[in-house]
């Protein structure tokens, strides 16, 4: 018994000892099995951003070269996803139109994660009347919910890929406001930022060293889950011909080109539509998985 | 707090949450530079003949004053100005759209409700097995699924293919089976993934095994404790789906040719007829409103504490 309770903080005595046992847990935890939802999610979403970046290497043709007599040619050896109804290659189409899909949806997230975050984290830091004022704020934010913001941004604007990011991420502010207010709150009240106040930190490094870090879990999860959201809404936009322009490449705009020739040349909106499942799905499920595995409760 | 008082305070918070959104709505259409002049009297007009239908229309005047006007003529007479476009009063055109929209989302909502509700509970009860496995892949890719992918893939199966329904339209319930699905797929995926979750952390609280513990009967314990605990939050989650079904279905409207709210208000975005898209958005945030008051009283009468705690 004794001897038990003596071999205890001996551990504790040797901090070189424990943090190599730490490193081994690490290594260990990383070769062990990763649920499938997170291997699943980071591969779609690393595949998504290989096309995008290697997308000219990657493609035969450019994705607005017109070959005539190819028009709605069937997948094949020549067009791997097929030619359109003007006779461009799809496959490049899609491939290309990656960059717009991730560009759109990343860049919206951006527009509503800078904000939001910072908001969030002043707010529930300094409480009092500067929590009471950006609360407020954002609930006038909130009082046109769901794409409604985003709707009458896209009608004074005019409808592009541009203004349809900048439309999305503006309406999605509150939702990262408001998670990393609540999370922050609860944070606030552990004693390690207790700890680092009674010892003369400014605000400013406590929000910049301590809370920001031991956030940035739940920051990004919710970032992988929007740019799905972002992703879906979009093309769902470009698709009734409120975002993207055709000839853009986009993959909303695709789909809805092909819709017309569904049961001629079903690739045309085949693989656009597949496209944006895998990208989503990818996202999606790296968000999920990411939860699970760091977050204490859960976002969104 | 008592109830009434309760109400009274989410009812007032709902209208000043109106107010500021019409405020907002009306400043981000009118108060920039070109307006609708342009479109309705044509490139070929002259300067003059602008500013002659900028004067007629009251366009000329301040931003200020014409919203006071907008909000005076909304809510002391009900009326929301004319369409620029075939000059018809916008609460006429709304009217008529709103319900097939409303039609439209409560088949929708009620379909998810229940599928949703049903997957979610099989899959909590069946944790850790393969059928919680299927039905959670499914739910990750009814929530992953572009709607207007679905829509299409529909109509080829159901209408062209098989030729069983119409693909376009409104007027036979045969035209409400292709929207409502293609509506009910992600709004389910959602309310099975929210059920699975309530599901499985109240089924760890420690009050359901003392229930199970002190010899309750199985259907009680899950009547009483579990299922009035969980379904909680999904209730509030189905409320805030169907504000976004009723606000939020112009996609699968357009597609479908649906004539609601949200095919007219993409057509007036398109056609730049501001008094219409401004109309159906006031709308709908009277309708997000309503909504969100339902809600909160059903969820205080179901969870006591709730009602009891300061809102």
């Amino acid at each position: 018994m004794a001897q038990e309770l003596d071999s205890r903080p001996l551990v504790d005595l040797l901090p070189r000892v424990r943090k190599w046992a730490d490193a081994q847990s690490f290594t260990q935890r990383l070769n062990k099995k990763q649920p499938f939802n997170l291997v699943a999610g980071a591969g779609l979403v690393t595949l998504m951003l290989l096309i995008a970046t290697f997308a000219p290497l990657l493609t035969r043709f450019e994705p607005d070269t017109i070959f005539r007599g190819a028009q709605l040619t069937a997948p094949g050896g020549q067009f791997w996803f097929g030619a359109d109804a003007l006779g461009r290659d799809l496959f490049s189409r899609v491939a290309f139109g990656t960059r717009y899909a991730l560009g759109m949806s990343i860049g919206a997230m951006l527009v509503s994660a800078i904000p939001g975050i910072l908001l969030g984290v002043v707010s529930g830091y300094r409480g009092g009347w500067v929590d009471n004022l950006i609360s407020r704020f954002i609930e006038v934010w909130l009082s046109l919910p769901g794409l409604l913001l985003a709707l009458l941004l896209i009608a004074r604007l005019g409808p592009s890929l541009t203004t349809t990011a900048l439309a999305l991420g503006l309406s999605g502010i509150p939702g990262f406001f408001r998670v990393v207010r609540a999370e922050t709150r609860s944070l606030a009240k552990t004693p390690f930022i207790e700890a680092a106040e009674s010892i003369g930190a400014r605000k400013r490094r406590i929000i910049v060293c301590h809370l920001l870090p031991n956030l940035s879990s739940t920051i990004i999860v919710l970032c992988s889950l929007r740019i799905g959201t972002y992703l879906l809404a979009g093309s769902g936009l470009s698709f009734i011909g409120l975002g993207a322009q055709p000839p853009l490449p986009e993959w909303g705009t695709l789909l809805s080109a092909g819709k017309d020739y569904f049961q001629q040349a079903w690739w045309l909106g085949f693989f656009p539509g597949l496209a944006i499942l895998c990208t989503v799905l990818g996202f999606n499920l790296l968000g999920d998985g990411l939860r699970d595995k760091f977050c204490r409760q859960s976002v969104e | 707090m008592t109830f009434a008082k309760r109400l009274f305070r989410r009812a007032a918070g709902g209208l000043a949450a109106l107010l500021v959104a019409s405020f907002l709505a009306f400043m981000i259409l009118e108060a920039s530079p070109g307006d609708v002049t342009d479109i309705l009297v044509g490139d070929s007009a002259t300067q003059a003949e602008k500013d002659a239908v900028r004067q007629e229309m009251g366009l000329d005047r301040p931003v200020i004053p014409r919203y006071f006007e907008f909000m005076e003529n909304l809510l002391l007479h009900g009326d929301l100005g004319r369409s620029a476009v075939n000059n018809r009063p916008v609460t006429e055109l709304i009217a008529q759209r709103f319900v097939n929209t409303f039609l439209l989302a409560i088949s929708a909502t009620l379909l998810a409700l229940v599928v949703g509700v049903q997957f979610g509970l099989h899959a909590a009860l069946h944790s850790r097995t393969w059928l919680d496995t299927l039905l959670s892949v499914a739910m990750a890719a009814g929530l992953s699924t572009p709607v207007f992918g679905l829509a299409i893939l529909l109509t080829q199966v159901f209408s062209v293919q098989l030729g069983w329904l119409p693909a376009i339209g409104a007027g036979s319930i045969r035209h409400f089976v292709l929207p409502v699905l293609s509506l009910a797929v992600p709004t389910a995926a959602v309310i099975a993934r929210l059920t699975r979750s309530s599901l499985l952390e109240t089924l760890q609280m420690q009050y359901v095994t003392t229930a199970h513990g002190k010899g309750v009967p199985r259907n009680l314990v899950w009547r009483r404790h579990i299922l009035r605990n969980s379904l909680v939050p999904v209730i509030s989650l189905v409320g805030v789906q169907f504000g976004h079904l009723l606000a939020g279905a112009f996609i699968v409207e357009t597609i479908f040719a649906w004539p609601g709210l949200g095919r007219l208000t993409v057509q007036a975005i398109f056609d730049q007829d501001y008094p219409v898209v401004l109309g159906s958005v006031i709308l709908a945030v009277v309708i997000f409103q309503v909504l969100n008051l339902i809600v909160d009283l059903i969820h205080s009468l179901l969870d006591p504490r709730i009602r009891t705690a300061e809102a």
